[in-house]
C-alpha cells in the first residue's frame, strides 16, 4: 500500500502584505492549485479558479436577484389569488387592490432573498464543515486570528518548501491528509 | 494598535470571564425580572386580558405602547449595521455587533405584546395564510397583517444578519479557547470557518447584499407599525405624517438606548479604546438629528389639526395638552424636544454623564409619545357618551419591567458568551486603516 500523500504545505506571514508578496510568487512559480486563509478578508490574493471568473457576477448575487423576482411575484399573486378567491367585499371597494398588497409583497420578498443569500454562502462556501485537514496544523489556529497562510496543494513537497524558505514565510508545515 | 490587542480584549471578555461579580449580581437580577414576567404572562393566560388596564374605549393600552416602544429601540441596531455600513462609516464597526444584539433583543421583547395582546395567543397562527379546513384566510389590506409579516420578517432578518456577521469571530473563539468541550461548541457554531479565500469572498458579498436589503427593511417595518396607527379613522391616529415620523422617533429612541447600554458597558469592561468619545459623540449627533425629525412630527400634528378644521381633530390635539393625560404630553414635550437640545454643545455632548441622563430622558420620552399617542387617541374619540379613562394594572407594570427582565437576560447572555464587537472588521481596521470595507 501506498503512503498516503500529504494534503499539502503550509506556510504562514506575518502581514497581508508578505501574503500578497508570496501569492504573487505563487501565481507564477506555477507549483500548483493554492488557497490562502486570512483572519480579515485581503484582497488580491484570488486563488486561481476566481481568477478565470473574474468580471463575472458572484453566484450568492445572482442567486439572490433570482429569488427576488420569485418571491415578490410569488407574493403578490398569493394575495392576488386569495383577493378574488376568497372575495371581501367592504362598501363595493375593488378586489383588485393592489396598492395595499405592496407591503407583504416587499417583505416576503426581502425575507425570502435574505435566506435564499445564506443557502447559496453557506453552499458555495462548503458549510457546515467541522473539519477540514489545514485544522491539524496546530499553528493554523492563528489563521483567525493574526498570522496569514498559503496552502500549496503541490505533489513536490521538496519544491514546495523551499518556494516558502524563499519568500520568507514564518512557518512552514506539512498538513497530513 | 496591533491586530493581536483586538483578539485578546474582545476573546477575553468571554473566555477569561472578567468582572465575574458584576455579571453574577447583574445575570440575578435580570433573571429574577424575567421570572416575573413568566408570573405575570402565566397569570395572564390563566386568567385573561382582564387582569390589564384595557377596555373599551381604550383596548390597546400597555401591550401596544410598549410594542411600538421595544420594536423602536431595535431600529437602531439595524440602522448601525446596515445603513452606516453601506455609507461606509467606519466608526460603527465596534459598535455594530452589540447593537445588533440589542436589536434581536428589543424585537423579542416586543414580539411578546402582539401575542398577549390577541387575548387567544393560541391561534395567532391563523394571522398566517395556509391552507386550512376553517375556511380562514388573512385579510391583506390591513395594516395589522402587514405588522406581523414585518415584524416576523425583521426578526428572522436580523438574526441571520447578526449570525452571519459572527462566523469568522466564533471561529477565532473557537481557536483561542482552551478547554475542548468550549472549543467543540465555537467549533460547531462557526460551521467549520477556516478563514479561506472563498469564504471570504462569498461572505462580503453575502454581508453587503444583506446590509442593502436590511436597509429598506428598517423603514418599513416602523412604517408599517405606524400605519397601524395612520390607517384607523381616530382622530390623533389618521395622519400621512405618522410612517416618517415614527421611523425618525424609532432611531432616536433607539440610539438612546445604544447610549445607555454602551457607556456602562465599555467602562465596566475596559472597552474605551474600542469603543471612544468619538463614537459617543456621533451618536449623540444621530440623536440631535432624529429629535429634530420627531419634533416636527409633533409639529405637524397640530398643524394639521389646525388647517383641517375638524372639530374632533382640534379636539383630540387640545385633550392632548390640557387634557387629563396633560402631565404625559408635557413630559414627552420635555424629554423629546427640549431635553435632546443640549446636545448642541460640544462640551456637553463630551461629558458621559449628561450624555448618559440625556440618554436616559429620551427613552422614558419616547415611552411617553407611544403613551400619548395610544391613550389619549382612544380615550376620547367622537361621541362624549363613548368615552372613557385607562388606568394601569399590576399586570400591566409586571409585564413591562418583566420585558426588560427578558431583554437584560439575553444582554448579560451576550456578553458572557460571545464576542461584543466584531473582531474580524476590527482587525482588519486596525491592519489597513485605509481600506474600506
Amino acid at each position: 500500500m501506498k503512503p498516503a500523500l500529504p494534503y499539502g504545505i503550509i506556510g504562514s506571514f506575518v502581514s497581508a502584505d508578505e501574503l500578497r508578496a508570496a501569492v504573487g510568487a505563487a501565481r507564477s512559480s506555477g507549483l500548483g492549485d493554492w488557497e490562502t486563509f486570512t483572519p480579515y478578508p485581503v484582497e488580491g490574493v484570488e486563488p486561481p479558479e476566481r481568477k478565470a471568473s473574474a468580471g463575472r457576477r458572484s453566484p450568492v448575487a445572482r442567486a439572490m436577484a433570482i429569488a427576488a423576482v420569485l418571491c415578490s411575484s410569488g407574493a403578490f399573486a398569493l394575495q392576488e389569488w386569495g383577493a378574488h378567491d376568497y372575495p371581501l367585499d367592504v362598501g363595493g371597494r375593488p378586489l383588485n387592490s393592489w396598492p395595499a398588497f405592496i407591503p407583504i409583497t416587499f417583505e416576503l420578498t426581502v425575507l425570502g432573498t435574505a435566506l435564499t443569500g445564506v443557502v447559496t454562502f453557506l453552499i458555495l462556501a462548503g458549510f457546515p464543515r467541522l473539519h477540514h485537514p489545514v485544522f491539524s496544523v496546530p499553528e493554523f489556529r492563528r489563521a483567525t486570528q493574526d498570522r496569514f497562510f498559503l496552502l500549496l496543494r503541490s505533489s513536490d513537497l521538496a519544491a514546495a518548501k523551499q518556494f516558502f524558505a524563499q519568500v520568507g514565510a514564518e512557518t512552514i508545515d506539512e498538513v497530513e491528509a | 494598535m496591533k491586530i493581536e490587542t483586538v483578539n485578546e480584549r474582545v476573546s477575553g471578555m468571554v473566555l477569561e470571564w472578567p468582572k465575574r461579580r458584576f455579571w453574577m449580581f447583574g445575570f440575578a437580577g435580570a433573571f429574577a425580572l424575567l421570572l416575573m414576567l413568566t408570573v405575570a404572562a402565566g397569570w395572564l393566560l390563566f386568567r385573561g386580558l382582564g387582569i390589564w388596564g384595557i377596555n373599551l374605549p381604550v383596548a390597546w393600552g400597555f401591550a401596544i405602547v410598549n410594542f411600538v416602544w421595544w420594536i423602536g429601540i431595535g431600529h437602531a441596531g439595524t440602522f448601525i449595521s446596515a445603513i452606516l455600513f453601506l455609507l461606509h462609516q467606519k466608526w460603527r464597526t465596534s459598535i455594530n455587533r452589540f447593537t445588533e444584539a440589542m436589536t434581536l433583543f428589543a424585537v423579542a421583547c416586543a414580539g411578546i405584546y402582539p401575542l398577549l395582546h390577541l387575548g387567544r395567543p393560541i391561534y395567532f397562527y391563523w394571522l398566517v395564510p395556509y391552507p386550512d379546513t376553517m375556511g380562514l384566510w388573512p385579510q391583506f389590506r390591513s395594516p395589522l397583517v402587514w405588522d406581523m409579516f414585518a415584524v416576523s420578517t425583521y426578526a428572522t432578518i436580523s438574526l441571520v444578519f447578526w449570525y452571519v456577521g459572527l462566523l469568522p469571530d466564533l471561529a477565532t473563539m473557537r481557536d483561542r479557547a482552551k478547554p475542548v468541550w468550549v472549543r467543540r461548541c465555537y467549533g460547531i457554531l462557526c460551521l467549520g470557518w477556516r478563514g479561506a479565500g472563498r469564504h471570504w469572498e462569498h461572505y462580503e458579498k453575502l454581508y453587503v447584499i444583506l446590509a442593502g436589503l436590511a436597509t429598506p427593511l428598517v423603514v418599513s417595518v416602523h412604517s408599517i407599525v405606524g400605519l397601524d396607527f395612520a390607517a384607523t379613522l381616530l382622530p390623533g391616529w389618521h395622519s400621512t405624517v405618522f410612517p416618517p415620523y415614527f421611523v425618525g422617533g424609532a432611531i432616536f429612541c433607539g440610539f438612546a438606548m445604544v447610549l445607555v447600554l454602551v457607556i456602562p458597558l465599555r467602562r465596566i469592561y475596559g472597552l474605551e479604546a474600542f469603543i471612544t468619545l468619538r463614537h459617543l459623540e456621533m451618536m449623540s449627533l444621530v440623536m440631535l438629528a432624529t429629535g429634530w425629525i420627531v419634533a416636527y412630527g409633533y409639529f405637524t400634528e397640530f398643524f394639521t389639526a389646525w388647517w383641517s378644521g375638524d372639530i374632533f381633530d382640534h379636539f383630540t390635539n387640545t385633550n392632548r395638552a390640557l387634557g387629563p393625560y396633560a402631565p404625559a404630553f408635557w413630559g414627552m414635550m420635555i424629554c423629546n424636544v427640549a431635553a435632546p437640545q443640549i446636545l448642541w454643545s460640544r462640551r456637553m455632548r463630551r461629558t458621559i454623564p449628561v450624555l448618559f441622563v440625556t440618554a436616559l430622558i429620551v427613552n422614558l420620552g419616547m415611552w411617553l409619545e407611544r403613551y400619548v399617542i395610544v391613550i389619549t387617541s382612544l380615550h376620547r374619540d367622537f361621541l362624549p357618551s363613548a368615552w372613557g379613562m385607562y388606568t394601569t394594572t399590576r399586570w400591566d407594570l409586571m409585564t413591562f419591567i418583566g420585558t426588560g427582565g427578558l431583554f437584560l437576560t439575553l444582554l448579560f447572555l451576550f456578553v458572557r458568551f460571545l464576542p461584543a464587537i466584531a473582531m474580524s472588521e476590527m482587525r482588519r481596521q486596525v491592519a489597513e486603516p485605509d481600506i474600506q470595507p
